[in-house]
């Protein structure tokens, strides 16, 4: 086995070093002077506008390689997309040119109704309809591959058709998105829902993991004795994460990956450090794996953003 | 019992569809109820008091977007009420679109009925500033007429549509808002304002240099903003302000005015 091959002819260099997620109190500082990140992270959303916000996020695409991740196209909505918000994404794509465009395996709109946050979806025949649909939308409207991520969840619904992780492969073998895996919410969800991290990671196909999400949650007690797991993105990355992170390494090579950090942000060089750390065991676990050092394609000279 | 009554047994009855659990779910995060309760799991993972946390969210989170939206309101009212009015705005003001950003729009009008805040007369007119101030820093970009650009078109001799920026907003106030809103900027700088009763028309926009102006506008100048923003021609809209002035000086005044809507960004021509 060698490091991911998913990347073998990615054209774009530095995704061997971890990246952040971009966050406003990080910006100028980022424009300033050019982080060792390996690359950033804008959420789609904040960038709709003009203004100071687009004229930056055109800035840091100079500067950095960007993924762009959405929070609000609501993929798994039962009554269709919202096309302006498509076609926003959609410019907004066109405009910086990301190494990859990300969305969730959530819903978070019906009707004249949205919600700041991600809401699970039942894993029914139905929504795999109605999201591998909405897949496909999403990946005509940007005209390139999409990577769905796995997210954070504290409910489950009844009569169900298949395991989250059966759901994300069939989503896959039905529209050839990729996947985002987000090892914390693998934890997060794993504690909130009760089944084993570990066995959601082994039984994820092999052929579509493109990106690792690492991030910090918060345990909350309950009334009724259980610790829920609250996806804060406002802590370190757990010991706990850190573990299954090299047991998805292991199964899927050597693969790009981001700190999320979004309550209580600290310093820039605070997110930085724990990049840094990720690439240490990037590294031990190439060589554990007895991997080939992960190698990106070099930089064609001729190459612009455009 | 239980087998007597399978045929109502919600387990048993038919799959509810998605377009039901999300209407119930989506329900249930902005009331608080329990609606979507049936279609949960039948274990731990399925508990209805999880439902709290989807709740409890989506108010924390929506309350602090509009406290970054509306921090001179906050100012005003203290952070306590604004939590109360944000309590009872959410529900019946839910997040229109998957874009956050785009929450919050009616707060002035609520402001204006919501009864708890009638000892505040003004606060719907700072609301309305707020939000106008969040529409200039986030609205699209176009290209803003240069007057190259419009001696070019007044001198091809076709007559053309000039319309406001996306930024540009003309609003109108019964209160000295602006002055209140200025006087909030600065926080260290106690400052005794005097609150007037003064009906204005101001226009708030986002100039080059991405900078949130507000201009209070003269009658004519009003005048020829409306006409612009229904979609007059040029021609139209300046003969519009040239029925309207009394006299030269009038009419000199008013050209003075719109360089300076040019200057500042304000107008974008019709394609
Ligand atoms: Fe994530």
């Amino acid at each position: 086995m060698t490091s991911n091959p998913l990347y073998s002819g990615l054209e774009k260099s530095g995704l061997e070093k971890s990246g952040i997620g971009l966050r406003a109190p990080h910006v100028d500082e980022l424009i300033a002077q050019r982080s060792p990140v390996g690359f950033l992270e804008a959420h789609s959303e904040n960038y709709f506008g003009g203004g100071k916000n687009r004229a930056q996020i055109r800035e840091i695409a100079e500067m950095y390689p960007v993924t762009l991740h959405g929070v609000g196209l609501s993929l798994g909505r039962a009554d269709g997309l919202d096309q302006d918000h498509l076609r926003q994404i959609a410019t907004l794509a066109k405009e910086i040119d990301p190494l990859f465009v990300s969305e969730h395996l959530t819903w978070s709109g019906y009707s004249h109704s949205h919600v700041p946050d991600l809401l699970p979806i039942p894993f029914t025949n139905e929504s795999l309809d109605v999201f591998a649909q909405h897949v496909n939308d999403f990946q005509d409207a940007v005209g390139r591959q999409i990577l769905v991520e796995n997210p954070s969840n504290y409910l489950a619904f009844a009569d169900l058709d298949y395991s989250e992780t059966d759901f994300l492969n069939a989503l896959v073998e039905k529209t050839g998105c990729g996947l985002l895996l987000d090892i914390n919410n693998i934890a997060v969800s794993a504690n909130n829902l009760g089944y084993n991290p570990e066995d959601y990671i082994d039984n994820i196909r092999t052929d579509a993991v493109k990106q690792f999400h690492l991030a910090g949650y918060e345990v909350k007690p309950q009334p009724d004795g259980t610790n829920i797991y609250l996806d804060t993105h406002g802590l370190p990355v757990y010991p706990e994460v850190w573990k299954l992170y090299k047991r998805a390494l292991k199964r899927f090579g050597d693969t790009p990956t981001l700190i999320e950090w979004d309550t209580d942000i600290p310093a820039l060089n605070v997110l930085e450090a724990e990049a840094a750390k990720a690439d240490v065991i990037r590294r031990e676990a190439e060589a554990e794996n007895g991997h080939a050092p992960f190698v990106p394609a070099s930089k064609p000279e001729s190459q612009t953003h455009a | 019992m239980r087998r007597l009554c399978l045929r109502q047994n919600p387990r048993a009855k038919l799959m509810p569809s998605l377009q039901d659990i999300q209407s119930a779910l989506m329900h249930d995060i902005y009331t608080g109820e329990r609606t979507s309760a049936k279609y949960l799991a039948d274990n731990m993972a399925g508990n209805p008091d999880r439902l709290d946390i989807y709740f409890n969210n989506n108010l924390l989170i929506l309350t602090d977007f509009l406290a970054t939206v509306y921090p001179v309101v906050v100012q005003l009212v203290g952070a306590e009420f604004f939590k109360t009015i944000c309590r009872h705005y959410i529900p019946v003001h839910p997040q229109p679109s998957g874009d956050l950003q785009k929450c919050g729009a009616d707060m002035s009008a609520f402001l204006a009925t919501f009864e708890p805040a009638q000892k505040h007369p003004y606060l719907s007119d700072i609301a309305k500033l707020e939000w106008a101030y969040y529409q200039a820093t986030t609205a699209a970009d176009a290209t803003p007429v240069s007057f190259d650009v419009l001696t070019h078109l007044a001198g091809s001799g076709q007559d053309f549509a000039l319309t406001l920026h996306p930024s540009a907003q003309l609003l109108t106030f019964e209160y000295n808002a602006a002055d209140i809103w200025h006087a909030h900027q600065n926080l260290t700088v106690e400052t005794e304002l005097e609150l007037k009763v003064i009906a204005h028309s101001l226009l708030v926009a986002r100039n080059g240099a991405h900078e949130v102006i507000f201009k209070h506008l003269s009658e004519h100048e009003v005048l020829f903003l409306s006409a612009c923003k229904a979609g007059a021609q040029f021609t139209e809209a300046m003969n519009n302000v040239a029925n309207a002035v009394q006299n030269d000086v009038q009419m000199a005044t008013f050209q003075q005015d719109f360089a300076a809507l040019v200057a500042a960004d304000v107008l974008t021509q019709v394609q």
